[in-house]
């Protein structure tokens, strides 16, 4: 398979003085006109897929395959709120932007596809899980084109955030973030592999028959993972952050991913979930 | 490679597992919905709701990997096979009832500014622990497309064996009983204030939710033992109905796109249909879609058709699991379910079996549409009694 | 009889079109007390009506429910405003 364009939006927001993506500003850029109702998790949503698909028009056939690991939180939280704090019925539209298909409905709407579409989630491997539909759909002939996105926000106010995601409640920065690529069967500069699980660094590294030299991890490894990736050239994508101790996002791993497919070179993507499954994506293999 | 679904489990209003649930059916008694009452500040609600039958009490993940365990150790899988098994869980609600529980209790200790609301997250927390509780593969997905989690679960089951990923797949829909959902389908006006669902019928007001499990082990044909391959996943496709967030398109015509494409995909013509499990929410559009598709997929005449939400209400992403289930164990016993009560009166050209029909072997439609547009269709084949030996 | 309806009234209920439905690029000059509220240029739909309805429900208790009392107390300002006046002074 190949990457016919990618869009990565990775922000940092800072824990004390929180200001949070600006997903409007994208959807503005592709789309001409705000979008009314949406909330900020709907926003990653539509703005990443618009990027994504950039001019193109698109198949109406074209697979959607979102992800998130944690959903809409901010606006869950509020219907939550709403009924055990203040005894009061939902509102109807934070009650339906909670609604699995909500945010596809919006995208698939603007990008005028018909086609299969799927909200998936694997924790932190809820990007690769959503590549791998992609991918089974395309090689069993019903779609030739998958745009395969996945966003997680910050739902304020911060310090309830780190306790949702069992973060140290004096994190200084918060990642989050929505990440796509459009996937096709036509050669393009970036091939990319099929996702293998394994328990194992090592193990993946037998599974994939990894021949390159490079590896590029969506976590901090621990001195084990290291010793088992001996030999390889490891670059941690967001090294200097993350020792910082910036929390990350559900769809970090993702960010990852679409870096090392930047980078035009062999590369072994490695991310990892609790508690050690490990997945592999070949790029440029 | 043909899928067989080979295993089932079932729990919701008719009763705590399949063979009960179908005995249920087979009297065609409906069970009657509870009251939950909320006391919200500006008006006290009562709202009718499906609750499970003999609803288990202890600890609801524990619960949910016995009941696993079980369907596993029923396909007599051993610790290999359960590596090659992958886990799809379905769901809209997920445990937000837990979360909801959490929240309640740090309310009333840590006051409304220090209290975290939605405590739990992470849609795909139950698989890994269940997965991992179970020895299962590393293949565990979660969907949420609300209303067809657990269908988009079973098509995704049949591909991740087609195309090799894993020999069996374990299937799990899921609703357990919530404020969130309840308030949130009462705020949208959508629940029935006569409390009772009519799909099809000229009087349908509404629809009345329900808890429920439904849970489906498939595996590749040539790994089934004989006499479980009697049902297979045939065929099934996913439709994008984009028209609006909230209703379907009541021309039908995304709804019978996706039909088309399931029929397609398992290589039918609508005249090979022997019957229709119906979506049938009893909401006035959606009946009307899903009707109106009907009615251009089998031009006229559509083959019998039942509902079963009136008996378990609608069971959000558990339903495609849950109504598989239903369905098959009707087959089984070789019936097809029936609403007595049901008038075909709704001038939308669809009657539902209002007398248990005898099964016949063959290929059977099973719908399942989603809030947001998001359409499931699934082709079931039955070999029938004699197949499966 | 027709209960007197304020011009505060209905600058509120313009205030709560606006902030419901997120029609954040409209003040409430923009919009005519005779203006049709669900078929003309404001465009509203069944989403729109849940979230007004129960807005208004929350700040005056007056019930809209169904769809026939919905579209006759949602057809402009002045209609929602005399729905809520004639309730209110019952």
């Amino acid at each position: 398979m190949y990457i016919e364009n990618s869009y990565s939006l990775l922000h940092k927001v800072d824990a004390q003085n929180p200001v949070l993506a600006d997903a409007q500003a994208v959807i503005q850029q592709w789309h001409g006109k705000r979008i009314r109702r949406i909330d900020r998790y709907i926003q990653l949503c539509v703005a990443g897929g618009l990027a994504c698909a950039g001019e193109r028009k698109l198949p109406s056939n074209t697979g959607v395959y979102l992800s998130t690991r944690c959903g809409a939180v901010s606006t869950s939280s509020q219907v939550m709120h709403t009924i055990e704090s203040e005894n009061e019925l939902p509102k109807p539209l934070h009650f339906v932007n909670t609604l699995g298909n909500s945010a596809g409905f919006y995208l698939t709407q603007l990008l005028q596809l018909t086609g299969t579409a799927l909200v998936l989630s694997k924790e932190t491997l809820s990007f690769e899980a959503a590549l791998l539909h992609a991918m089974m759909d395309i090689n069993s002939g019903l779609c030739d084109y998958a745009l395969v996105g996945t966003f997680d926000e910050v739902a304020l106010p911060v310090d309830h955030q780190l306790q949702r995601l069992n973060a140290a409640p004096n994190a200084p920065h918060l990642f989050e973030g929505t990440h796509w690529l459009l996937l096709s069967k036509s050669a393009t500069n970036t091939a990319i592999g099929s996702p293998v699980y394994a328990r194992s660094p090592s193990e993946l590294l037998q599974k994939i028959k990894w021949q390159g030299s490079d590896v590029q991890l969506g976590f901090e490894p621990c001195e084990e993972e290291r010793h088992q990736l001996e030999g390889q050239t490891i670059e941690v994508f967001q090294n200097e952050a993350l020792a910082a101790g910036t929390v990350p996002h559900g769809a970090f791993g993702a960010a990852s991913l679409l870096d090392a497919a930047g980078k035009n070179t062999p590369l072994l993507h490695i991310n990892r979930t609790e508690p050690n499954h490990y997945c592999g994506v070949a790029i440029n293999a | 490679m043909s899928v067989c679904i080979r295993q089932l489990a079932a729990h919701c209003s008719l009763g705590s597992d399949l063979s009960s649930c179908v005995e249920s059916l087979s009297r065609l008694e409906l069970p009657a919905p509870v009251k939950r009452h909320f006391d919200c500040s500006h008006e006290q609600v009562a709202i009718p709701y499906f609750r499970m039958r003999n609803k288990p009490s202890g600890d609801f993940y524990q619960i949910l990997i016995n009941r696993l365990a079980n369907l596993l150790d029923r396909a007599e899988l051993n610790a290999d096979d359960r590596l090659d098994t992958a886990l799809l869980i379905g769901s809209s609600s997920f445990d937000v009832h837990i979360s909801e529980q959490q929240y309640q209790q740090d309310l009333a200790k840590l006051g409304d500014q220090a209290a975290v609301s939605m405590p739990i997250v992470g849609y795909g927390k139950l698989a890994e622990t269940f997965g991992e509780s179970l020895g299962l593969s590393s293949h565990r997905y979660t969907y949420s497309t609300a209303c067809t989690s657990s269908a988009n679960a079973l098509l995704y089951a049949k591909q991740l064996i087609e195309q090799g990923q894993v020999k069996h797949a374990l299937v799990l829909g899921l609703e357990p009983e919530n404020n969130t959902s309840v308030l949130g389908f009462y705020g949208l006006g959508l629940i029935s204030p006569s409390e009772q669902m009519h799909p099809f019928d000229d009087d349908r007001d509404g629809l009345v939710l329900g808890e429920a499990l439904g849970a489906a082990l498939l595996s590749a044909a040539d790994v089934t033992p004989a006499p479980q391959r009697r049902f297979t996943l045939a065929g099934g496709a996913i439709g994008t109905d984009n028209h609006s967030l909230t209703a379907a398109h009541t021309s039908g015509s995304e709804i019978a796109r996706v039909i088309d494409q399931a029929l397609q995909q398992a290589k039918i013509s609508p005249a090979d249909i022997q019957a229709i499990k119906a979506h049938g929410t009893a909401s006035l559009k959606n009946d009307e879609a899903e009707a109106a598709a009907l009615n251009r997929i089998f031009a006229g005449a559509i083959p019998p058709a039942f509902a079963l939400k009136p008996y378990i209400g609608h069971t959000l992403g558990a339903c495609g699991a849950l109504e598989l289930a239903l369905t098959l164990g009707c087959l089984q016993t070789g019936y097809l379910p029936a609403t007595p009560s049901a008038k075909g009166d709704g001038g939308l050209g669809v009657k539902l079996l209002r007398q248990l029909k005898p099964s016949q072997p063959g290929y059977y439609l099973l719908n399942c549409f989603a809030f947001g547009g998001n359409n499931n269709a699934l082709i079931i084949h039955d070999q029938g009694e004699k197949g499966s030996e | 009889m027709v209960s007197p309806v304020s011009d505060e009234l209905k600058l509120r209920l313009k205030q709560i079109i606006i902030e419901e439905c997120d029609k954040d690029e409209l003040t409430p000059d923009d919009i005519a007390n005779d203006e049709p509220l669900l078929t003309g240029d404001l465009d509203l739909d069944s989403l729109d009506v849940l979230q007004i309805c129960m807005a208004v429900k929350k700040e005056y208790g007056v019930r809209i429910e169904g769809n026939t009392a919905a579209r006759r107390a949602l057809k402009d300002i002045d209609a929602l405003a005399q729905t809520i006046a004639d309730a209110t002074a019952e």
